[in-house]
């Protein structure tokens, strides 16, 4: 039993959430404890991620625990870090502190609700959701790797039944249940795979791995199933939407910030680090970047016209996975065609927005969390003007919005600027005429996305906190408690911090991309080396160009001054035409009539022409009836469009309906009857006397 | 060897005999006469080999398979006392030309085996399958539940006569407790049977249907 002391300190974290969650199991008084052990933890785990990033040469002494249960290696207990998993533990913590804290205040409605008891359980839950993320990614071998994963998929299905009186919450679990078996049963083959042609089950020595080249690529399709299922990617999504948004909202925050994240680890980790860079057949990047064009479009467009908030936020995170996914597959395109370098920048924008989403989408979860503490319901057709009542939550939900629409000074732009360079890079090097369209539609498939993007959160934004209050629930909302507010706000600091000052996070996973593409970024490099750019001015943009570049402080700047230019502007002229001084508080002209809540745009509203534009891709149903008055003057109508889920109408039904009645066929052959049952033996025995001869 | 012959051939004969009879007493008889020709075989080679375990084996076959299994149905088909006939599923001609399809059968797969220390005719193993193969049949054909019991106690000799073609018989411990096996079943089905004819006023098997997906 040999540690370093960083990966003595993450199992020393994961030690305290399982201690933690017990004490808050056994005791229900003590939920305090489990509270702060639980940030506690975080924190450590995430302190120790960051000082092995700082500190890569620490891993060259192979650092192992292993806790052999057994004669058998096959169970023992083995950790491991390496830069790639350091990297995935900062996020971890860093994001499992604030939603700890976060979560703090958001149980206490839940305490009212249905008791300590069940307080304490979800409390013991988390926790051991985060011991379990955390063992993923520092799990050393194929045993620790999926046992951490299986339980970390049972833990978070537990978390999802939390409120499991609810028909459709059980309905949204047993889909989850089902989906992340499935893909386990293609993680665990594929794993098995490599380890038959390893010669062992430890992780580093599947690095050495001698495999040809058609067995990797089976691996990759099973690895690219079984982590794309708990990626979310479609057409393996269909529990991400339903089993997300009924979690409690800090739970909501962890799976769609960090847990689906773990899957991205799991894919890279088998890409890169076992594969290898050496040599990637073209056609790889191709299916994962192919993977991920629908994961990322369907995503967002789906987003775009969902009601509740959460329910869009898990679109929008499909959404986020199939951008992830997609530069995935260019930087493995780009490595199958020589060149590092590229390849390099390109996985570093993957990392970069892989952090970026976990932190903005986190903030955006929480936020709608608060939302819904505050207003009992996520129904966007009944929420508007909030802002008056929670400024806060209404800032920080700008903040997340405008992060996810990647608006330049804040984090969302840096990782979508940077993938968005990497494809360009793959769109002019110099390859065959295939390789450009699939450049071009990629690039297409990123731009359409991020203008959705912008508009499923104007939408949301707009529609929760803007304009006038639609229902009660909005009138009786008041702000949230403080450490739900900090544990927000310490969110939308991160993500203006990374987005105004990225260098920083750039710096930190120097080693991270150095042990998964083996180039060097300091350096080796013009184009893409650190070193030679000035802190406090740019990200380069990877082809010596002057006009891709990225100054985030200049944009700051300017945005300042512009800021400040236009308040003077308004300041100096904007009250001049009604007299200086002259102002007047009142309604918005209205035309004589009283603004009512029910005459502002509604989310449906809004969204509607894109659902026009591709009603061919959505096939809604629509029916107008007249429930009071007659069908000349009717006075209340009934509006229903429903749109159809299409994976479930054009994969999952289709399947199902296949297996039942293949299922019915092979029912016949047992039909009770004795005879039959031995005519079956009889003919058996027949054919292995005639294999026999 | 002409003995050993002459006692196959009479397994053969009352194998497919007992595909004909229609009346389960004569069937209960023909089993016990099949069963003490196979006694007889166990003793010839016991004496050919000289091995003292296969007079034992040779003496419980008679007692067992000869007398007891046969009285125990004798004494289930008084208790029942009702259709003393046997019921198919197919005709009597019909399952008399399957016997005589699977004779082919065992003659064939078994012409090709190459089997070393085997010292008797190919002809005695390709007895011991069919048997075998028509006990199955019986209990596929056969809608009693006693007959059922009779295809078993077939298969089981044919069984046992391979094993003793073969390797001169199995180990006795083995023997032993296959015979105990065999009785157990035997009974059972008795058993059985009777609970049946109690509950449904009859033996058939299709009433038994209810256990299906």
């Amino acid at each position: 039993m040999f540690a370093s002391g960083a990966l003595g300190v993450d199992v020393l974290c994961m030690a305290v959430f399982l201690l933690a969650s017990l004490v808050a199991l056994c005791w229900q008084k003590a939920v305090w404890v489990g509270h702060s052990a639980g940030m506690l933890a975080s924190a450590g785990l995430a302190v120790a991620g960051l000082f092995g990033l700082l500190q890569p040469q620490l891993h060259k002494t192979q650092a192992q625990l292993m806790v052999r249960s057994s004669i058998h290696s096959f169970t023992s207990i083995v950790y491991r870090t390496n830069p790639l998993s350091d990297f995935f533990l900062l996020l971890i913590g860093s994001v499992g502190l604030l939603v700890s804290l976060y979560g703090v205040g958001y149980v206490r409605e839940y305490r009212q609700e249905k008791g300590a008891v069940s307080v304490s359980l979800l409390l013991a839950g988390v926790l051991a959701f985060l011991a379990s993320m955390a063992s993923v990614v520092l799990a050393g071998d194929v045993f620790t790797f999926l046992v951490s994963w299986e339980s970390m998929s049972i833990l978070s299905f537990f978390l999802v039944m939390y409120e499991h009186e609810r028909s459709e919450i059980q309905r949204a679990g047993f889909i989850y249940v089902v989906m992340t078996h499935l893909g386990t049963v293609f993680l665990t083959v594929g794993f098995f795979v490599m380890a038959h042609y390893a010669h062992s089950y430890q992780f580093s020595e599947f690095s050495k791995l001698d495999m040809p080249t058609t067995a990797k690529s089976l691996v990759l399709l099973m690895m690219l199933v079984g982590f794309g299922t708990k990626a979310g990617l479609i057409p393996f999504h269909i529990w991400l939407p339903r089993a997300h948004p009924v979690a409690p909202s800090h739970v909501s925050a962890l799976m769609s910030g960090v847990m689906i994240k773990t899957a991205l680890y799991g894919f890279l980790m088998v890409v890169f680090l076992f594969f290898g860079v050496g040599q990637i057949p073209l056609w790889w990047g191709m299916v994962v970047a192919a993977i991920g064009v629908p994961s990322a479009v369907l995503g967002i467009l789906y987003a775009l016209l969902q009601h509740e908030q959460k329910r869009m936020l898990a679109y929008s995170s499909i959404e986020n996975m199939g951008l992830l996914f997609m530069g995935v597959g260019v930087s493995m395109l780009l490595f199958s065609l020589h060149q590092p370098d590229f390849a390099a920048f390109a996985l570093l924008a993957v990392l970069v927005h892989s952090l970026n989403h976990a932190l903005f989408k986190s903030l955006s979860f929480l936020s709608a969390g608060s939302v819904l503490a505050s207003t009992h319901t996520q129904n966007l057709n009944l929420l508007g003007g909030l802002m008056r009542k929670m400024p806060w939550t209404a800032v920080f939900a700008l903040i997340a919005a405008l992060s996810i629409s990647s608006m330049p000074p804040l984090n969302g732009f840096v990782g979508e600027w940077m993938l968005f360079q990497s494809f360009v890079m793959l769109a002019i090097i110099r390859a065959s005429l295939w390789v450009h369209i699939v450049a071009i539609l990629l690039l297409f498939a990123l731009t359409g996305t991020g203008a959705l993007v912008a508009m499923a959160f104007v939408r949301s934004f707009g529609m929760t906190f803007l304009g006038m209050p639609r229902s009660e629930a909005v009138t009786n909302a008041k702000e949230v408690s403080w450490t739900m507010r900090i544990g927000m706000g310490a969110l939308a600091l991160a993500c203006v911090l990374l987005g105004v000052y990225p260098f920083w996070l750039l710096r930190l996973l120097e080693p991270s991309i150095r042990l998964l593409t083996l180039v060097d970024p300091v350096g080796v490099s013009p184009s893409i080396g650190m070193n030679n750019i000035s802190w406090l001015t740019m990200i380069p943009a990877p082809i010596h160009s002057t006009i891709g570049n990225f100054e985030p402080l200049s944009i700051v700047l300017a945005l300042l001054v512009m800021a400040l230019l236009s308040l003077w502007l308004f300041r100096r002229y904007g009250n001049r035409a009604s007299g200086k001084k002259a102002r007047t508080v009142g309604p918005v002209w209205s035309g004589g009539m009283t603004v009512d809540g029910r005459m502002a745009y509604t989310a449906s509203g809004y969204s509607k022409p894109v659902r026009i534009a591709f009603q061919q891709l959505f096939r809604t149903s629509r029916q107008l009836s007249v429930t009071e008055g007659d069908e000349h003057f009717p006075k209340r109508l009934l509006y229903v469009h429903r749109i159809p889920p299409f994976a479930e109408t054009y994969l999952y039904r289709p399947l199902v309906s296949a297996l039942l009645v293949a299922a019915n066929v092979i029912r016949k052959v047992q039909n009770g009857q004795v005879q039959s049952y031995m005519a079956y033996l009889f003919l058996t025995l027949l054919f292995v006397l005639f294999l026999v001869r | 060897m002409v003995s050993l012959q002459v006692l196959s051939v009479g397994l053969m004969l009352t194998t497919i005999s007992l595909l004909y009879w229609k009346r389960i007493v004569t069937a209960i008889r023909i089993l016990a006469l099949q069963s003490f020709f196979l006694g007889f075989i166990a003793i010839w080679m016991a004496a050919r080999t000289g091995t003292s375990d296969l007079y034992v084996i040779a003496a419980l076959t008679i007692l067992v398979k000869g007398l007891g299994i046969p009285w125990v149905l004798n004494y289930t088909l008084k208790k029942i006392d009702i259709h003393r006939e046997t019921e198919k599923l197919i005709g009597r001609e019909l399952s008399l030309l399957a016997g005589g399809a699977l004779l082919v059968v065992a003659y064939v797969t078994t012409s090709k085996l190459k089997i070393s220390g085997m010292d008797v005719p190919h002809g005695v193993l390709a007895i011991s399958i069919a048997m075998l193969l028509i006990g199955l049949l019986m209990m596929m054909t056969h809608k009693k539940a006693i007959m059922q019991g009779i295809g078993l106690v077939v298969m089981e000799n044919g069984l046992f006569l391979a094993a003793l073609l073969l390797t001169y018989g199995m180990p006795f411990l083995v023997d032993i407790g296959v015979f105990l096996d065999i009785f157990v079943a035997v009974i059972l089905i008795s058993m059985l049977t009777y609970r049946m004819d109690r509950v449904f006023q009859s033996t058939n098997t299709d009433h038994l249907r209810r256990l299906r997906g």
